[in-house]
């Protein structure tokens, strides 16, 4: 038994348990569900949101990072306050710089120039 | 007279560990950041424990063991407290609470609920902890003497109760487990150093984040599916100590469900897959069943606190039993729990009893603690955690995301951490539209690799036959409890859509 034999079983184990949600789901076309909320603005900004802080972090470092974020992210939501905004990531910066940095000792820059 | 005294001495041992400055500290800040993180709408303990293990790397063993262990403890409860006050449950384990919970708020006794509750909890948790106290010394010494083809089976056992017992289907639960075993697959074959879908990708190589995956499916999954929608935010009540103390009659209808509850919960907790939040279900229901008054179910019946809410914490307290003796976790949390063990280099198992007796012991009497901590930190400081409620969600939700990126990244200042964030966060949101559960992933994630590799020791010393599985009595008995197991679940599933 090598390497192979667990991932391959698994396969085989998760394509029999596909066609069998698949069939049930065409045996029962009278349930109806309610879509789940769905919400485009929020999908879009939020992994934006993670890939912007990515980016950002460890080349400029984290509160450059974090008023990238806060930026990105308050887009998910209808009006946008720019005052509130900045705001909320001042306060972010300072809290993370607190906690992770200063409280934890993390190798992690506020800034890098 | 034996018990006894053994008991004397680990309470000693435990006493002696969890009574320094640094560990009270580190219990405190525990319970208050998982009440802080619990109280906020759609935040249950499960992403509370996921966004506070980064933290605790930092920190020494015990220390962090026993801040998760207060994290879980006030996410719970903060939860709780979210679905008396704003009839929205915090997380799917307080669903229950809502129930009863939010009429009394509407009737103007959320004050008296917040109290009830709080009573509640802590009688159930005193239960569960004494139950752990009892029965884990007991597994453990049953537990040694286990081999590769009893743990095999039952985690197997575990994880199919754990997928089945879910809210939805349960093969869906059992492909979402299988899923989570094929994604523990990834990177170095543990047996023969053989690199397994890596891609060519050297970050892999060490196998995908458990703490990204596990922020990605919860923490940032819900906020995508919450930012953009509408919320209740208003609680306009006051809650001075006398709007919280309950009546006579208030104690004389809830001491019956609390007692029935604890130990409904105490049991289910023990038993892998079912977590508190399932029992508390069943609880409220024996308690509407034989009421006198079953028609004030539902419209603010203290009963339908006190039962629920002391079943839910017997249940936390004894689902440590599995995990800390066997190395085998019930749910996802405990899961997160038994990561947390590995992350500080103890192996869990029955070793982690006998051979740190220390952090056991010390982690028991940090659970009485942290409860303590609890009730003081919710009967006079129940303002605080209101007004905390009330923070609109636009100035929240960009504050869990940037926690979840920097935790991510903390665990190996690794850029590479965060995408895998950013890729499970939309395959949760995926999965929540598809109605996938996240939680069997999640276990199936973390208990592929053990369960891997006991499961090619067990062949490997039986010379490639199966049959090993079987004439083991424990593993047979194991192997039938799960086909069990999933066999009613199976019917319980067919019967609830024919009708």
């Amino acid at each position: 038994m090598g390497a192979g034999f667990f991932p391959v079983t698994l396969g085989w184990l998760l394509v029999a348990l596909g066609l069998i949600v698949l069939l049930l789901a065409f045996r029962n076309t009278v349930q109806v569900l309610t879509p789940p909320p769905f919400a485009l603005r929020a999908i879009v900004a939020v992994p934006c949101a993670i890939l912007v802080f990515s980016l950002v972090v460890d080349r400029f470092g984290l509160v450059p990072a974090t008023f990238a974020l806060t930026l990105v992210a308050v887009l998910a939501e209808k009006p946008f306050k720019l005052r509130r905004t900045l705001m909320l990531a001042a306060s972010l910066s300072l809290i993370s710089w607190l906690i992770f940095i200063v409280g934890l000792n993390m190798t992690l820059a506020a800034f890098i120039f | 007279m034996d018990l006894l005294s053994s008991f004397q001495s680990h309470l000693a041992i435990g006493w002696h560990e969890a009574f320094t400055l640094s560990n009270l500290w580190y219990c405190f800040v525990g319970v208050f950041l998982g009440c802080l993180v619990g109280v906020l709408p759609g935040l249950g303990s499960l992403i509370a424990i996921s966004l506070l293990l980064p933290i605790t790397f930092h920190l020494p063993t015990s220390g962090a063991l026993i801040m998760l262990a207060g994290v879980y403890f006030g996410a719970d409860y903060g939860g709780g407290t979210c679905s008396i006050l704003l009839g929205v449950p915090g997380h799917p384990g307080c669903a229950v609470v809502v129930l009863d919970g939010y009429p009394m708020t509407k009737q103007g006794r959320g004050g008296v609920a917040l109290f009830m509750k709080c009573v509640a909890s802590f009688w159930g948790s005193a239960v569960g902890i004494i139950m752990l106290m009892l029965f884990a010394p007991w597994l453990t010494e049953f537990a040694i003497r286990f081999g590769a083809v009893e743990y095999c089976s039952l985690m197997l056992l575990g994880l199919m109760a754990a997928s089945t017992v879910g809210q939805g289907s349960p093969i869906k639960g059992v492909a979402m487990m299988v899923v989570g075993l094929i994604l523990g697959t990834v990177g170095t074959d543990i047996n023969g150093g053989i690199m397994r879908f890596d891609f060519g990708v050297p970050e892999l190589s060490d196998g995908l984040g458990l703490i990204s995956i596990a922020m990605g499916l919860f923490a940032v999954a819900e906020v995508i599916k919450s930012a953009g929608s509408t919320r209740v935010t208003s609680v306009t009540q006051k809650f001075g100590l006398k709007d919280q103390l309950p009546t006579r009659s208030d104690w004389k209808r809830s001491i019956g469900p609390m007692l029935r509850g604890s130990g409904l919960g105490a049991f289910f907790g023990a038993l892998p897959g079912t977590s508190g939040g399932t029992a508390s279900f069943l609880a409220y229901a024996i308690e509407k069943r034989i009421s006198k008054h079953p028609e004030q179910f539902g419209k603010g019946a203290i009963e339908g606190i006190a039962s629920p809410e002391a079943c839910n914490n017997a249940g936390v307290g004894t689902a440590f039993i599995p995990t800390l003796t066997l190395g085998i976790p019930g749910d996802a949390i405990m899961a997160l729990m038994l990561a947390a063990l590995v992350i500080q280099g103890i192996q869990p198992g029955p070793e982690v009893m006998t051979g740190h007796p220390e952090l056991f012991w010390g982690l028991i009497v940090s659970f009485w603690i942290g409860n303590i901590f609890l009730v003081v930190l919710n009967i006079p400081l129940i303002g605080m955690w209101i007004r905390l409620l009330q923070i609109p969600y636009p100035l929240l939700f960009p504050g869990i995301i940037l926690f979840t990126c920097i935790g991510v990244y903390s665990t190996q200042n690794n850029i590479f951490d965060i995408w895998t964030l950013l890729i499970f966060g939309l395959v949760g949101y995926g999965m929540m539209l598809l109605r996938l559960e996240p939680v069997p992933l999640l276990l199936g994630f973390i208990l592929g690799e053990p369960f891997e590799e006991n499961f090619r020791r067990a062949l490997l010393l039986s010379r490639g036959d199966f049959s090993v599985f079987i004439t083991h009595p424990i593993s047979a008995a194991a192997l039938a409890l799960a086909t069990g197991v999933l066999a009613w679940s199976l019917l319980a599933y067919v019967r609830k859509r024919s009708k």
